[in-house]
């Protein structure tokens, strides 16, 4: 590790033309690093700031405590194979006690409490772009919750899914109807 | 404010940024916490971006919990497990070199390793390198399966990706490889035309620890 990537620069002061409230700070970057920042920039047709502002949200909001909490990253196409060789039964069992032991450590770990508002956000935390073990879709209409795992790993993915959210809500004294397809679970959530 | 143009590894370049004041607080909190500089988190942060968050991102890769992986591995054979070592290694492991650093050398190989130990957090990764022979140990807290895993993932990349055939090893929790590299195969040979001086970098004759970021304490 270079010395100078250790060498905090300069103050932060306050920046007076901006439109959106924001802090300056200025820092010292390998070379190499900021070469690739530039070329990424020019990629995806953004400025660096957006581009170093989007990373460091990303460490304050997600890496920290991914690490804490002992997430580890996995090849998409890997866990496809892996849910492939269980069987439903399987599946369904490892979702329940997945869901009592890992999901719940996670809500409570992330949150402190476990009720409805804190499983809901915990499970779009795991659907967000950070973690992305699937994407993630809620809609209320004032008596169901509609929520949706698009996962693209097969129908023991789907399995696996529905027992978890069915051993989160149920908990909850909330009812789940599943609808299960081979890329996708579809949850109904009422009282 | 940027000046466009190469920037080399061992030139430091001040810039100013703007953050969101949440941001901006939410470091400075972090910084008193893990007893660093914001500029080290900062700087850390991007490296990480630059060097494994694009590629994971695009790649796709996933986050789960550790230990709900090793207890996917319980139901499997330790055939099955075999197998999906070796599968992974021919498919997964090759293309992810390949669209990481565009070609398969032993240099590429190791880098993989050491960005899935310290980024992605899939093990917990020793490499050492004495001058004949190359030993890496990879601790995984998977149990028996996952390590019957991690074998036949690791020998396999050596085996089939570089020709080479190396030692191992295991453990419950461990996989021992041993790659003896014979002088011919300094050459040129595993589709690598030529080795750049930054390249050589990445083989460290040091031992090496991987695993997570433990910060630094410089101020």
């Amino acid at each position: 590790m270079a010395n100078s990537l250790t060498e905090l620069k300069l103050e932060v002061e306050k920046a007076e033309t901006a439109r959106v409230p924001s802090e300056t700070r200025t820092i010292r970057l390998d070379g190499d690093v900021l070469a690739k920042l530039e070329e990424l920039a020019k990629q995806e047709n953004v400025s660096i700031s957006f581009i170093i502002n989007k990373a460091l949200r990303r460490h304050v909001e997600w890496e920290i405590y991914a690490e804490k909490f002992g997430l580890m990253m996995a090849f998409t196409a890997k866990m496809r194979r892996i849910y492939e060789t269980f069987t439903d039964e399987e599946a369904r069992e490892l979702g329940r006690q997945s869901a009592t032991n890992e999901y719940s450590e996670f809500i409570n770990f992330w949150f402190k409490k476990i009720d409805f508002d804190t499983t809901l956000k915990a499970l779009e935390i795991l659907g967000s772009e950070y973690a992305r073990s699937f994407k993630f879709e809620h809609s209320f209409d004032g008596s169901v919750h509609t929520i949706i795992f698009k996962h693209d790993r097969g129908p023991r993915t789907s399995a696996f899914y529905a027992e978890i959210a069915r051993v989160l809500f149920n908990r909850l004294n909330m009812k789940v109807d599943a609808v299960e397809s081979d890329q996708q679970l579809t949850i109904a959530v009422h009282n | 404010m940027y000046h466009k143009g190469t920037h080399t590894a061992r030139e430091t370049i001040t810039r100013t940024i703007r953050l969101t004041p949440e941001v901006d607080r939410e470091l400075q909190q972090l910084a008193k916490q893990e007893r660093v500089s914001v500029n080290y988190l900062v700087t850390s942060s991007l490296k990480k971006l630059t060097e494994w968050d694009i590629a994971a991102e695009k790649f796709g890769f996933v986050s789960i919990p550790g230990f709900l992986h090793a207890k996917m591995y319980s139901y499997f054979t330790p055939e099955q497990a075999k197998e999906l070592g070796e599968w992974a290694a021919k498919n997964f492991g090759r293309d992810f070199i390949l669209f990481r650093f565009k070609k398969l050398s032993l240099d590429t190989v190791l880098e993989t390793l050491r960005l899935f130990g310290s980024r992605a957090r899939i093990f917990s990764l020793q490499h050492t390198f004495d001058g004949k022979t190359h030993t890496i140990i990879v601790k995984h807290g998977l149990g028996a399966k996952g390590s019957v895993f991690n074998e036949e993932f690791l020998t396999s990349l050596f085996k089939v990706l570089l020709n080479v055939d190396p030692e191992s090893e295991r453990t419950e929790d461990q996989v021992v490889i041993r790659l003896r590299i014979p002088r011919e195969t300094h050459k040129p040979s595993w589709s690598e035309s030529r080795r750049q001086p930054s390249e050589r970098r990445i083989l460290p004759e040091i031992p090496l620890s991987y695993r997570g970021s433990s910060p630094s304490r410089h101020g």
